[in-house]
């Protein structure tokens, strides 16, 4: 299992707004694969069974879990923006750049996020994803074509003089599509 | 426009697979795993008798079986064949050429018993071809051994009543006296392969002679006091035989005294 809890905080990354958040989400689903490691029958590979919880769980807690990562994002920026210096700036333009990734995903409604975290971030192939998010392997391709569609008109409204959090916290509030 | 920004997306995307920010995530993750308890391994239902398992349960009470099978060990089960139930038949007597070629004889040798019938003419039967032929054949002397008048001829069956046919090569010969509305009927049969003659199994009939000769005398089958009066009849012809002879004796020993007498 310890190979997989850098990709499984990653994956809660792409639901929360903050790491201490992602943390939070990923030992809670680490703690319920370890309780019920017992159901797994072998039938998928463990990092199969193991995303597939993590998505349920993920889902689930997602609702309650938006308001405060809103909050968080927030806290984020405002660090960001604090610090000071040359190295610093240019850190905080890789950051900004992750961050604004990070936030264009999350911006995605969940049936496009998932296969773009696990296929483009995490590396997985379409079978495994498709195994994940039960649909067949046609279904992820569209779902990955569209999704990346989406967010590269995200990242351009971003970066086409609006502020890109803004852009994407506007886009992500109308269910995910990208503002025309 | 699209297809350069979906590659250099990707390509952006991936780099965001980097390490998330270490911090204490892994102590407090294995800190809190030592608190719980062991995870108990839970085997549904479903997981015991799913195809895979089936076909493994099977391979395992099956293929040892074949090779067992295989071997010789064992055999699968059959039911019981007739052969197995019945014990195996003897192997067929081969009956001797000769037997088959003297069999039609036998008929006539019945035949002959009835002889007595055609020759004397007491109850007028007609005499079909094959028994007159036979009846010509066994010769006169034969004629009166097999007919009820001579008293002196004790041998049912003589020799020359069978000198026709030759001496079979029968086994165990057994005469069987069928006593019908037809007459007796001497049947001969071989059960096993032993030397014997005819005229051997006729000496075997013997004793049913008296009721033989009876049964011949006409055409209803003998009753007991028929055979009952016939023996009656040789033991008083032995006595007056008897008498006979003392009397020749007595009259021998009296002339012989009558002679010495007279000297």
């Amino acid at each position: 299992m310890r190979p997989h809890i850098d990709s499984v905080r990653r994956f809660a990354f792409s639901f929360c707004g903050s790491w201490s958040d992602a943390d939070d989400l990923a030992q809670e689903v680490l703690l319920k694969a370890y309780r019920s490691i017992g159901a797994f029958e072998g039938r998928s590979s463990l990092s199969t069974w193991l995303y597939t919880l993590a998505r349920s769980v993920f889902i689930d807690s997602r609702r309650g879990r938006q308001g405060r990562s809103r909050e968080r994002e927030q806290d984020l920026d405002d660090q960001l923006v604090a610090e000071d210096g040359d190295s610093q700036e240019q850190l905080l333009v890789q950051k900004d750049e992750v961050e604004r990734l990070w936030r264009a995903v999350r911006a995605l409604d969940h049936e496009f996020r998932i296969p773009v975290v696990l296929c483009d971030i995490e590396g997985m192939s379409y079978e495994q994803v498709a195994s994940i998010e039960g649909v067949p392997i046609g279904t992820i391709r569209s779902r990955l074509s569209r999704a990346r569609g989406k967010l590269a008109e995200l990242l351009r409204r971003a970066s086409s003089g609006e502020s890109g959090t803004h852009a994407v916290e506007t886009s992500s509030n109308s269910t995910g599509r990208p503002a025309a | 426009m699209t297809l350069i920004l979906e590659a250099e997306l990707v390509d952006r995307l991936q780099r965001l697979r980097t390490a998330p920010p270490d911090g204490t995530f892994e102590d407090r993750l294995w800190a809190r795993l030592a608190e719980e308890p062991e995870p108990v391994r839970v085997l549904s239902r479903a997981r015991r008798w799913r195809p895979r398992t089936v076909l493994i349960v099977l391979a395992a009470a099956l293929v040892p079986a074949g090779a067992l099978a295989g071997v010789g060990y064992w055999r699968p089960w059959a039911p019981p064949s007739l052969e197995a139930v019945v014990p195996a038949k003897a192997p067929p007597v081969e009956t001797p050429a000769r037997i088959e070629r003297v069999r039609p004889s036998l008929a006539p040798a019945a035949v002959s018993l009835e002889a007595p019938t055609i020759a004397t003419g007491e109850t007028g039967a007609p005499a079909s071809p094959p028994v007159a032929r036979a009846v010509q054949s066994v010769g006169p002397s034969a004629r009166g051994a097999l007919s009820v008048a001579p008293e002196e001829a004790p041998t049912p069956i003589p020799a020359a009543s069978t000198g026709a046919a030759p001496p079979l090569a029968l086994g165990r010969v057994r005469m069987q006296v069928d006593g019908t509305a037809r007459g007796p009927v001497v049947t001969a049969t071989a059960n096993a392969p032993h030397t014997a003659s005819l005229r051997g199994a006729a000496a075997a009939t013997e004793p049913d002679a008296p009721r033989l000769r009876a049964a011949g005398a006409g055409d209803r089958p003998p009753s007991t006091d028929d055979v009952e009066g016939l023996r009656a009849q040789e033991r008083q012809q032995e006595r007056e035989r008897a008498r006979e002879v003392r009397e020749g004796v007595q009259r021998r020993e009296r002339l012989g005294s009558d002679n010495g007498g007279g000297r």
